[in-house]
């Protein structure tokens, strides 16, 4: 048997209460899968931006906002390491290289972070363009910063999202004043998908010197980066290291654990965090999953109310020859074309809102969200068709026990 | 594909179809002996309510009596469970219905293919070319033209060609005629007559119709669900 034909002709007849139908499935499929698809994406790509952060040492306090700061340029108030425990940070010997991050000055709402060459080239994978800074009046920008491999630009105190007014205006947010130093742009990072691609990058000598703090070295030297002069290092909020091995990782992350500093590996501040991220995704997921049960319940009392009309339709076609399975079959596919074809509409549109949403995020934060529709989001559409699915037969089951005789002797 | 096999006549007997509403049993039909003769048709009158449906319904299969017997070809139709009635009605009966009961946003060609989907999956070139045939016989050349576009004269013409489409035996109308004006209706009427004597077909057609009736090789009246002409017959 065939019932598609039938069946066309009767969606045909209510074409644009079954696109309504279809539509509802689409959005309720479209939200589970972009709430599903967006966290993953989120986790995957905060991960990734940590990825070149290798060990972390600060000041006791929150792991949570070391790494927010650090690793997010989100800083809140993290507090300062002693200078004597940022100079032995600076000088271990057990890693490739140790750095310091200064933070607190901001242009045109790019924060401008002071660290080391080394560990810009460790960040980027080396430059798309121009040069390392040799100076302290130099800088290397982020490869999503505006200004030009040559600009000169004047550094504010303070970090203010988006501050495009030049006129001092102390305002809206955070309360900017210029340091009255002009630094030049001489390279550009490559992309990291990381916040650090809206950063500008100085010699963490020149955040040191503008703050009228120590420089590091003794003042009669011109040279950047370490190794530091132990009585010139003033206090950073963190030192990132790059341990040489994993067992060194381990080793020194123990070490750095005093009561002075804490140290921890950046996955240790964010299990937590994805851990409520996960909680939040399922409560989300299982409103999206209600919305969507709900959404099939309200389509199928539709159906019922649209197939209750077409009684004397059926009974006639059992007056005709057709079998009972005929009839439930007719209902059966009206109902699975817009469950299924809702579905995959809904999947590919949620999908795109994801894809949307990933690039405004990324945008406005710098973390690159890589987007993948997987097991997950598949699991969940075919979840939810299975439901419809199911959830069909009842209709259909109604209509292929109604005898014919009722409908054509119009009862 | 005209000239069927002989038929064997149809037989209705000490049949009784009661019906049950609001808790009250009541009578619907009660036939003692009713034979419809092969190539010949016949009319069923009686005002409504007079069980002429419930009759039409009950010999198709399409519900099952308290007691009785349809008789084709010695078979009990009423004996055989659902699934065979629908077979068996699908392949020995066309049914006509007085508001033709089409699907208005099919074509006319789809239309009288509807049935060739009840028990295959694809229809074959053949069915196709005898459902152009008998729209092209019944004179409804435009097979293209959705049948809600249709006039109704042309409409119950398509339904003729769907009740047609397997060659039917044994050919149903509930009043075939009701809904046309006179020259609609005697283009039916020639065509449910003619088939009747020409292909040896059995055609019962229940008709308020005076100029069906007067067409009709025989007529039985309907009162209270029991025969007025009620043969006195013993079945054979």
């Amino acid at each position: 048997m065939n019932p598609w034909l039938v069946a066309r002709a009767g969606m045909a007849r209510h074409a644009g209460t079954y696109a309504v139908f279809w539509l509802l499935i689409v959005v309720a499929t479209a939200i589970g899968v972009a709430i599903s698809a967006q966290e993953a994406a989120l986790r995957r790509g905060s991960a990734r931006a940590a990825d070149r952060f290798d060990l972390l040492v600060a000041a006791p306090g929150s792991q949570t906002d070391a790494t927010l700061a650090a690793i997010y340029l989100r800083p809140g108030s993290v507090p300062l390491m002693t200078p004597a425990d940022a100079a032995r940070a600076l000088a271990e010997p057990r890693v490739r290289f140790a750095a310091p991050l200064g933070f607190g000055d901001s242009y045109k709402g790019s924060p401008v972070v002071g660290t080391i060459a080394a560990f810009v080239e460790h960040l980027s994978g080396g430059l798309q363009a121009g040069r390392m800074f040799l100076e302290e009046n130099e800088a290397v920008a982020g490869a999503a910063v505006a200004l030009r491999i040559g600009e000169t630009f004047h550094p504010a105190h303070g970090l203010a999202a988006d501050d495009d007014d030049d006129d001092g205006d102390a305002g809206q947010t955070a309360v900017l004043h210029e340091h009255g130093v002009a630094l030049a742009i001489v390279g550009r990072m490559k992309p990291t998908g990381t916040p650090w691609d809206n950063a500008i990058v100085i010699p963490i000598e020149s955040v040191w010197r503008t703050h009228q703090l120590p420089t590091g070295h003794l003042p009669s030297e011109t040279r950047l980066g370490p190794p530091f002069a132990a009585d010139k290092v003033p206090g950073v909020p963190a030192v990132v290291m790059a341990p040489r091995s994993v067992n060194d990782a381990y080793g020194l992350r123990g070490l750095w654990r005093t009561p002075t500093t804490m140290a921890f590996f950046p996955a240790e501040a964010l299990t937590p965090l994805y851990a409520i991220m996960g909680d939040i995704r399922d409560l989300m997921s299982w409103f999206a999953l209600a919305t969507q049960g709900l959404v099939v319940v309200a389509i199928l009392a539709g159906i019922i109310a649209i197939l209750n009309l077409h009684r004397r339709q059926f009974a006639v076609l059992r007056a005709l020859g057709a079998p009972k399975l005929y009839v439930f079959a007719c209902v059966f596919t009206q109902i699975a074309v817009i469950i299924v074809g809702g579905a995959l509409a809904g999947l590919l549109l949620g999908a795109g809102a994801a894809f949307v949403l990933s690039k405004l995020f990324a945008l406005r934060t710098g973390i690159a969200l890589p987007l993948e529709i997987g097991a997950g989001e598949f699991a969940l559409v075919a979840g939810f068709v299975v439901f419809g699915l199911l959830a069909a037969i009842a209709p259909a089951l109604m209509a292929y026990r109604r005898p014919p005789i009722e409908a054509l002797s119009g009862q | 594909m005209s000239g069927v096999e002989p038929a064997p006549p149809l037989l209705v007997s000490k049949t009784d179809v009661e019906f049950i509403d609001r808790g009250k049993r009541f009578s619907a039909l009660s036939i003692t002996l009713l034979k419809a003769e092969p190539g010949k048709s016949l009319a069923l009158t009686g005002p409504s309510g007079s069980g002429k449906s419930t009759l039409l319904y009950t010999i198709a299969g399409l519900l099952r009596p308290a007691n009785g017997r349809v008789l084709w070809g010695g078979r009990n139709i009423l004996a055989l469970n659902e699934p065979l009635r629908d077979k068996w009605r699908r392949e020995h009966v066309g049914f006509v219905f007085q508001d033709f009961e089409l699907l208005p946003e099919l074509t006319a060609l789809q239309n009288v293919l509807v049935p060739a989907t009840f028990a295959r999956f694809a229809i074959d070139a053949k069915t196709r070319t005898r459902a152009r045939d008998l729209l092209d016989e019944f004179g409804v050349p435009a097979r293209g033209t959705p049948a809600g576009a249709l006039s109704r004269g042309e409409r119950q013409r398509v339904a003729l060609a769907r009740a047609m489409l397997f060659d039917p035996p044994i050919v149903l109308a509930d009043e075939p005629t009701a809904s046309l004006d006179a020259n609609a209706g005697s283009v039916v009427i020639r065509a449910l007559t003619a088939r009747a004597r020409a292909e040896g077909r059995t055609v019962i057609a229940a008709t308020h119709d005076p100029a069906l009736i007067e067409s009709m090789d025989a007529r039985v009246g309907l009162e209270h669900g029991r025969l007025v002409d009620e043969t006195e017959e013993e079945e054979t």
